[in-house]
């Protein structure tokens, strides 16, 4: 059960004490100095940033894409995520993510601007063309109340 | 009481003291050194099982001529557009295909910064 996983998650490891001050200080001094779509558009970048420091390489199918992604993940002790499958898009669902935790309550709608960096870097790392995009749902939309961030993977709107 | 003391009881009091700094403490215990070892005696040489007489290429049954001949190998046209499930595609890519060719759902996933991103600052592309 991914509840029962994430809870042991948080008690393995949280943000280490000596960053929370530093990056809710951050995360302030960017929220008053930019408008949420640009937070996000930065935080994007930097999560392109860390995947081509992190790179994903060598596979071929998706579990072994997923097992690369969170091998990333928890050398980076940055949560982990479940990927499924649809017939419209791919779904990931990421798991004990700690941007929110770290860089406060307020930068949850912005904050998750680096997973879809980071993503989107991985998949084209794994060939993936022009035309998909990763992308966050909407925190409400389908809420399963699984504490988890909801991104897809699809062809990118008009 | 000295500073390295203090250090060391703050180390303990957290879960043990680094190797590295065990390595300075001056009463650590000398290990013995190894003793002697005798010179090696020659082993009695043991009885080698017999060895079975080698076999001549020219007996062994012509097996190369049992086999098929060998297939060409396909040629694959690398200019040719990738399809779904099209041979030499890995399913990951096999994947990104077929959701390529999905027409997109609107109006279910926050506005993404990489579309802005792609399209560039002040585009205004949502």
């Amino acid at each position: 059960m991914e509840s029962d996983r994430l809870l042991d998650y948080y008690e393995a490891g949280h943000c280490a004490m000596q960053w929370r001050g530093f990056m809710r200080a951050l995360a302030g001094e960017f929220a008053e100095a930019l408008p949420t779509h640009d937070l996000k558009r930065l935080m994007a970048r930097i999560g392109s940033r860390y995947a081509a420091e992190h790179p994903i390489d060598g596979c071929d199918n998706l579990d072994e894409w997923a097992t690369a992604a969170n091998a990333r993940w928890q050398q980076s002790d940055f949560g982990y995520a479940v990927l499924r499958d649809h017939p419209q898009h791919l779904e990931i669902r990421h798991y004990g993510a700690p941007l929110v935790r770290a860089m406060g309550p307020d930068s949850a709608a912005w904050a998750v601007g680096f997973l879809e960096g980071v993503y989107q870097a991985w998949f084209v790392q794994a060939g993936m063309g022009t035309g998909l995009e990763v992308r966050a749902e909407d925190p409400g939309a389908n809420d399963t109340g699984d504490r988890s961030t909801r991104l897809r993977l699809a062809r990118a709107g008009h | 009481m000295t500073h390295s003391d203090d250090v060391l009881r703050l180390f303990e009091s957290i879960g043990g003291a680094p190797d590295t700094y065990q390595d300075f403490a001056p009463s650590r215990p000398k290990k013995p050194a190894p003793a002697p070892v005798a010179p090696a005696t020659a082993a009695p040489e043991r009885e080698r099982p017999p060895v079975a007489p080698a076999i001549a290429s020219s007996d062994m049954p012509a097996m190369n001529d049992a086999l098929p001949p060998a297939r060409p190998l396909p040629v694959i046209d690398e200019t040719a557009p990738v399809t779904f499930g099209a041979p030499g595609t890995t399913p990951l890519q096999s994947l990104f295909a077929r959701l390529l060719a999905i027409e997109p759902v609107q109006g279910k996933v926050s506005d993404s910064p990489l579309r802005r991103l792609r399209a560039g600052p002040g585009s205004g592309a949502a």
